[in-house]
């Protein structure tokens, strides 16, 4: 239970903060200009908030403790400060009118927590920093953010709820980038329990022979385990490692594949890169999380870029990723629910990305990737396929090894979500699948599943719809004695248009035998929505 | 092939059951398996070199 975020408060100031309030002006002299805490009043102004409560309140839950791991740390340590504030849209200027508010008028809150140590004659370390805030996103049709957990806090006495991704900032002392991105996505896995800094202080301190200081980060080992501790599965690559063996690794993996199917898998990922530019130390890296991501269906890239993601052997097709020109995430250093553009990131910056994952998953949305390209363009060149649906004459057209420019998107569901879905979609002509498809794979289907949805470009842009899907377990690992081959056994089945394709008997590695029956679903339909 | 709880040959004998000769079956010949193979090979390597990295983010 978060009970920092319900803690009462000790006293409260109602600021009037439109015309001509300004919030330069209140951030300078209350908050020493930070940055990221500038950033929460700009989205405050974004909002068109009317009202900001000021709120001290007392170190409780997770901050208490946050105290006493830095007192040990620190002997001389002190919490001098410790605000919430919050925005508001209603025009409220007591408490008694708060309760007439509805959560639709919280704009977001952040925690702001001021550090010192000191010893006898001078201050060594006073500075503030966001222990926490929730902002709402920003209502862009453009931006999607699959994972919105909502998280209980008191404001002057009222649990109010706010959806959002948590973000925290780290104050060098207990935590640093590391651990307050690791914490913003845990959260939202988890939004109940959330995760206090001294476990992952416990977890990296247990890892080491020699004296751990919280305040210099963990590294991808702490991250690891403490990941694992929690029981969420993972895929991560660091490319500062790997690039010794592999020197091309960063172009050929490149990190936003596994962002991107964190995201739409409603799990999120972290992006460690190294600064770039005249004054970047070489050993400084930075980590951040990223939670969501534009989608701009005008995006011309996609027909430009269509080996963008080349498998290799010249075997080419459009990631839907191509249609999002930013990813959304915190940094902490800056503050919350930035737009960062998806290329902006070099290759030769990226230092470490992982992908988080739904419970029980045991591999990434580029291996489905990967492995259902295989399948498609495998039986797309027989000639079993339905070729009276105009629509399969398309995605075979698509198909054809000198074009090969079919969509894929890569989405982990669970399968009560997929099943559901295949239960409401309709065609464009309006047909429904027969009732008897998702009764029998109820029984037949793994409690996760990747979905490999597969379009056309232009219909998946403009229309947001697809041809149909590929549907892998998502909770069997990968048979590592099969350590060249494809694994076959991770295929469920797939469905096209007029026709599911499934695979009898995996025996015959090269010439495998498939059963294909027809289906209601005749032509495209619309995406999963996570 | 390991026996595993969900797996295709599972559907396909549901569906058998359930379709009889609605359904045709036709082998197929699976392209690509080197490039895909080798691809998935080298990012499970990747991934098992990352394993307990002592690159730190601060």
């Amino acid at each position: 239970m978060a009970k920092h975020r319900l803690a009462s408060s000790n006293a409260v100031v109602f600021h009037n903060i439109t015309q001509p309030f300004s919030c330069f002006s209140f951030v300078e002299e209350n908050f020493h200009s930070r940055p990221a805490i500038h950033r929460c009043f700009s989205l405050g102004r974004a909002f068109g908030a009317k009202i900001l409560i000021q709120e001290s309140i007392p170190a409780e839950g997770f901050i208490e403790d946050e105290n006493s791991e830095l007192k040990i740390l620190f002997p001389s340590y002190k919490c001098s400060c410790l605000f919430r504030l919050s925005f508001w849209n209603a025009n409220i200027k007591s408490v008694k009118e708060l309760e007439n508010c509805q959560d639709s008028d919280l704009a977001g809150y952040a925690i702001i927590k001021e550090d010192e140590i000191s010893d006898s004659s001078s201050k060594l370390f006073k500075d503030f920093h966001i222990f926490e805030a929730v902002f709402r996103k920003y209502p862009h049709d453009h931006n999607y953010i699959p994972c919105q957990p909502s998280f209980n806090v008191k404001i002057c006495g009222r649990n109010f709820r706010i959806p959002g991704v948590l973000y925290c900032q780290q104050n060098g002392l207990n935590k640093a980038c590391a651990h307050v991105a690791l914490r913003s996505l845990i959260s939202s896995l988890m939004p109940e329990q959330d995760l206090p800094y001294s476990f992952m202080n416990n977890i990296a301190r247990s890892l080491r022979d020699d004296v751990y200081n919280p305040g210099n980060g963990l590294s991808v080992e702490d991250m690891e385990r403490i990941l694992s501790k929690l029981k969420i599965p993972y895929n991560d690559l660091d490319y500062s490692e790997v690039s010794k063996s592999v020197s091309d690794i960063r172009t050929r993996v490149p990190y936003q594949k596994y962002l991107y199917a964190g995201i739409e898998s409603g799990c999120g990922g972290l992006l460690g890169f190294r600064m770039d530019g005249p004054k970047a130390k070489p050993k400084e890296k930075h980590i951040i999380p990223f939670y969501g991501h534009t989608f701009n269906k005008d995006t011309w890239t996609p027909d430009a870029d269509a080996h963008y993601f080349n498998v290799g052997g010249g075997i080419g097709y459009i990631p839907s990723e191509s249609w999002t020109s930013s990813f959304i995430g915190h940094d902490d250093n800056f503050g919350p629910n930035f737009c960062v553009p998806r290329l902006y990131v070099k290759p030769k910056q990226a230092e470490y990305v992982i992908e988080l994952q739904k419970p029980k998953v045991k591999y990434g949305g580029i291996i489905a990737e990967a492995q259902s390209l295989q399948f498609l363009y495998s039986v797309t060149e027989t000639p079993h396929l339905n070729m009276k649906n105009e629509w399969i004459t398309r995605l075979v057209f698509y198909s054809r090894r000198e074009i090969q420019k079919v969509v894929l998107r890569a989405v982990c569901i669970e399968k009560e979500k997929y099943l559901l879905h295949l239960e409401n979609i309709q065609d464009w002509e309006g047909n429904r699948e027969l009732t008897v498809f998702p009764r029998m794979f109820s029984k037949l289907l793994p409690d996760v599943l990747w979905v490999v949805e597969v379009s056309l470009p232009q219909l998946f842009p403009a229309n947001e719809r697809k041809l149909g899907e590929i549907v892998m377990n998502a909770t069997q690992a990968k048979d590592k004695d099969k350590d060249k081959d494809v694994d076959y056994n991770l295929f469920l089945f797939a469905r096209l248009p007029s026709q599911y394709i499934i695979l009898k008997g995996a025996s015959q590695y090269n010439n495998p035998t498939f059963l294909f029956k027809s289906s209601q679903l005749k032509s495209h339909v619309e995406l999963i929505h996570n | 092939m390991p026996a595993t709880t969900y797996s295709s040959p599972k559907i396909a004998k549901a569906f058998s059951k359930q379709f009889g000769k609605d359904i045709k079956a036709a082998k197929v010949e699976m392209k690509y398996q080197n490039e895909i193979g080798n691809f998935i090979k080298k990012v499970e390597n990747a991934q098992r070199l990352t394993a307990n990295s002592q690159t730190t983010f601060k």
